[in-house]
């Protein structure tokens, strides 16, 4: 990296990271000052101006009107269950591929590969009849289920990568210690893996926060966050101030997660899954 | 505390054989060292009586039991790891005590015996501290008393003082000895530096490429070498090598090669003159030249190096077709760089070598 | 029980014959399956039994409620047949344009042009530049139907500045022409940032070393970038292609919500289409082998980048 900068360039570099940061956020902040002009088909926010009078009323409206009080408590319950399960399903799916070595388990492990690339849509048309057969259509479990099952097969590529970046002297000191394996998992590896661990938990809640296909698909009256704010712009389509309040109601837990957790949302998206 | 059998062991790894036929007793007690350069198979010889690896042929003994098939937990063994392997995530004293807590020992005597420890080593104030918070030595300490409160029947050390800086390196090298003669258990103990080796080792094994070429005692294995290799492995500086052409004069033997020649006594060949011998001499035997001296030579050559060392000064001599001696001289000795000069040997210090088999015929 | 040598030997021997990797004393083995069970029960189950099931429905015509009629590979001739199906893909493949290769291009242009020092307060742009991709892009797609409102901010600046003819009378998102390409922009603004600070990272990881030699080499900037920057970024843009690309294929939230794939078909693609066939038109044999389609696409691609990837890697 060079040290020796001008000042023109250092001012360069600040500009042009300026200009594409606004060019990012500008449609984000449209939208949430969009939120405040007065409800209804007529209010046209054009992006430009301040609106007339804050409308923060329409909140409320929205939260009402587009049911987001059904929808969060959905997507969080969701949440709740399915990270956790994911991430240990992932934890321990991970330490096996990464610390034993038994019959099978390169297929097993590329199997679990091929679920990286095997897109919803292949599996959707069977599984929502799976699923309807279950008499799960339009629970929690079925979201759940599914998610968790969509998401150990990355959790167990990026745990089992963790893992294996452990000096193979410590798992031998524990192996000469007498540790059995689950011990050496829960007080040795999983405490040297808490970076990895803390971003996957972020990444996966990101993921489920998220996810609008399956819910369209499996839902009706159970419907998720962004399910609810999709259904809620269909309903109100001329009403621009009232919808975009719901995106900002929608937008808000998901962009705390990210402000708190940046580093490791960073951490996961930049390092990105190495296929095939 | 046990005695440590090699029986014959052998490991491959595919079609490389890293340890051939190794056959090792190590008595009650004892400190031996497994000493060779890398690729010589001494890691993979501590690793085969750690359980780290299984063996392709022979038996291990500790104690009376064969421990071929015995899990490494099982062996009472402890192993001091070349980066000490210490749990990240727990304090000093858990990672003490964790091998005991495996065991189920109760916790008044897991107590004992890491204050125990700890007060032998010194390291008593730190036990609440984590590994990172401790300094490359003070670790080192931590993965030595993991080993002590275990009170195996045998230690394992695996280059503990490697990532150590020199002098660091040689204090804590008298530490372990004395800490071991302290608690009396069998030590196998594994480096490349074979001044480690010497100072530390009650025996030295000397390992190259997976064949175990010489044990003994440090004088033994220093005074007489079995081989070239040995011979050239152990003492720093390097012994001097040198093939020669070699044949009968009288009572005694002339060896040469162009214009160096030596005369040495007949008697060193009682099994007769072989047409080629290799001389090795050990930088201390060999001395400037004074005539009347009693050395053998004299050698002529040109001083190809000068390397201070304090006290002393270590000369580099060539003759004129290339062969190399090293000298120990005087700091104060008057030879420069590319000045002539000549050498003699010490009588009965020149190691004769077989030049195909490199094995030790006997010194002259 | 200790075997002599002997029977050590001849176990050994009979051991690499059977090509097991040997068994070390302790070590955990078949525990593993345990560990991995769970996990693996639950995607075999839901994820690869599926596949199979999907595979099976696609040969039947089926509208979901009354039993399907076998029509063999009917649903996958009907790629060469069914113009919409055509049309999807070649909407995906322009979309592709706008949300891999564009971003691509700019990411690495940008990346390029910012010089390699120290910048404070990096994590700050980190974070804005990565909101459009981390925000649910339910949200964004609704924020930018916003910004393509006949009232909103590209259509009052086309008309401040004269140019207020540009704006198509049914909306951007309405009209034929641009419909798609308004998804496109949408996509391109999704993924530049990230394709930005990806490169700006893998960029201030080049040894400054490479970029002194081509200096004393004579090289300018453009020579520099062709020179060490780009192969210095291999590895990089080989992920975020296959990311983009493939994530391009799936494309589904942002066309439900700002398009429904209209108007008409201007901007259906294939996962769409599967939610139509299988919801909307009661085609679910079709619609399951649109997905299995779509999938064995996917598969070729990401192989294809990655052969091609290699290829220039060795070159």
């Amino acid at each position: 990296m060079n040290t020796t900068a001008s000042r023109a360039q250092v001012a360069f570099n600040y500009a042009l990271l300026t200009l594409c940061s606004i060019i990012a956020i500008y449609p984000l902040i449209g939208v949430a000052l969009a939120s405040l002009y007065p409800p209804g088909p007529d209010s046209a926010p054009s992006g430009f101006g301040l609106p007339p009078t804050f409308a923060w009323h329409n909140y409320v409206t929205a939260w009402e009107q587009g049911k987001f009080a059904t929808s969060f408590t959905t997507s969080l319950i969701v949440a709740f269950v399915m990270v956790p399960a994911s991430v240990l399903l992932s934890i321990l799916g991970g330490y096996a591929f990464a610390t034993m070595r038994f019959w099978g388990s390169t297929v097993l492990f590329y199997l679990f590969i091929l679920g990286l690339i095997i897109p919803t849509e292949a599996t959707i048309v069977p599984l929502y009849y799976d699923v309807r057969a279950m008499g799960l259509l339009d629970t929690y479990w079925a979201l759940i289920i599914l998610e968790v099952s969509g998401e150990v097969a990355f959790g167990i590529f990026w745990m089992r990568a963790a893992f294996l970046s452990a000096p193979p002297s410590l798992l031998e000191a524990a192996r000469i210690d007498g540790s059995s394996s689950w011990t050496t998992l829960w007080r040795i590896m999983a405490p040297f893996a808490k970076p990895a661990i803390l971003t996957l938990t972020v990444l996966t809640f990101a993921d489920s926060w998220n996810e609008f296909f399956l819910a369209l698909v499996f839902t009706v009256n159970k419907f998720t966050a962004p399910a609810g704010l999709a259904s809620f712009s269909g309903r109100y389509t001329t009403d621009i101030a009232l919808v975009s309040a719901g995106a900002v109601i929608v937008a808000i837990p998901i962009l705390i997660v990210f402000i708190i957790f940046q580093r490791e949302f960073m951490r996961g998206m930049l390092t990105g899954a190495v296929k095939g | 505390m046990a005695h440590v059998r090699y029986d014959a062991v052998t490991k491959r790894f595919g079609d490389v054989t890293a340890v051939r036929e190794l056959t090792l007793e190590i008595a009650d007690g004892e400190f031996v060292v497994l000493v060779g350069p890398s690729g010589s198979g001494k890691t993979t010889a501590l690793r085969l009586l750690a359980g780290l690896e299984v063996l392709s042929d022979g038996e291990i003994r500790v104690g009376d039991r064969v421990v071929n098939r015995v899990a490494p937990r099982d062996r009472d063994i402890a192993m001091v790891f070349q980066d000490y392997a210490l749990y990240p995530q727990m304090t000093v004293y858990q990672n003490l005590a964790f091998a005991l807590k495996m065991r189920k020992m109760p916790r008044a005597e897991i107590e004992q015996r890491v204050q125990r420890a700890a007060e032998m080593l010194g390291i008593g104030e730190l036990l609440q501290r984590k590994p990172r918070a401790l300094s490359g030595g003070q670790r080192q300490r931590v993965a030595l008393g993991r080993a002590l409160v275990r009170e195996p029947k045998a230690f394992l050390m695996d280059e503990p003082l490697s990532n150590l800086d020199a002098k660091l390196r040689v204090q804590t090298r008298s530490e372990i000895k004395h800490l071991q003669q302290q608690v009396g258990t069998t030590t196998v103990y594994v480096t490349h530096d074979q001044v480690e080796a010497m100072t530390m080792g009650d025996r030295v094994a000397v390992m190259n490429e997976g064949v175990l070429e010489q044990v003994g005692d440090t004088r033994t294995v220093y005074e007489h070498p079995t081989n070239t290799f040995v011979a050239g492995f152990i003492g720093s500086p390097a012994m001097s090598f040198a093939t020669l052409g070699a044949r009968r004069d009288g009572v005694e033997v002339t060896v040469s090669r162009g214009d160096l020649s030596l005369t040495l006594p007949g008697t060193a060949f009682p099994e007769g003159v072989p047409a080629e011998i290799t001389i090795g001499v050990r930088p201390e035997h060999a001395h400037l030249w004074h005539d009347g001296s009693g050395l053998v030579g004299p050698i002529d050559g040109r001083v190809r190096f000068v390397e201070m060392l304090g006290r002393e000064a270590l000369l580099g001599v060539s003759t004129d077709d290339e062969t190399r001696f090293t000298v120990f001289v005087d700091a104060d000795s008057p030879a420069r760089l590319g000045d002539p000069v000549r050498v003699g040997i010490e009588p009965g210090r020149t190691y004769l070598f077989d030049p195909h088999t490199t094995q030790a015929i006997g010194t002259a | 029980m200790d075997p002599g040598p002997q029977v050590a030997t001849r176990a050994a021997a009979l051991g690499s014959l059977r090509r097991r990797p040997e068994r070390l004393p302790g070590e955990a083995r078949r525990i593993g399956y345990l560990y991995v069970a769970p996990a693996f029960i639950l995607y075999a189950a839901f994820n690869l039994l599926p596949l199979f099931q999907g595979i099976n429905i696609s040969f039947y015509n089926w509208d979901g409620i009354t039993p399907g009629t076998w029509v063999g590979l009917d649903n996958y001739t009907e790629f060469f047949t069914d113009p919409t199906i055509l049309a999807g893909y070649t909407h995906v493949l322009i979309l592709m344009i706008f949300y891999a290769f564009l971003p691509i291009v700019i990411g690495l242009f940008l990346a390029a042009l910012i010089s390699r020092i120290r910048i404070r307060g990096l994590t700050v742009f980190r974070i804005l530049l990565f909101l459009p991709l981390v925000i649910t892009d339910v949200v964004t797609a609704v924020a930018w139907t916003w910004v393509y409102d006949i009232n909103g901010p590209i259509s009052t600046a086309l008309r401040a500045i004269g140019l207020g003819r540009l704006v198509p009378a049914q909306g951007w998102l309405g009209d034929f022409n641009t419909a798609l390409p308004a998804v496109g922009v949408f996509g391109l603004w999704g993924g530049f940032g990230f394709c930005l600070i990806l490169f700006l990272a893998g960029v201030m990881k080049i040894p400054a070393s490479l970029y002194e030699a081509a200096r004393v080499d004579g090289a300018n900037a453009i020579r520099e970038f062709f020179a060490v920057t780009l192969p210095g970024l291999r590895y990089e843009l080989q992920v975020v292609l296959v990311l983009s690309v493939i994530g391009t294929l799936d494309t589904f939230d942002e066309i439900y919500v700002m398009t429904g794939g209209g108007p008409g078909t201007a901007t259906s693609v294939p996962a769409y289409l599967v939610w139509r066939r299988l919801f909307q038109t009661g085609q679910v044999g079709s619609a399951a082998a649109l997905g299995i389609v779509l999938m064995l696409i996917i598969f070729a691609v990401t192989w294809a980048i990655n052969r091609a990837m290699e290829r220039g890697n060795e070159a």
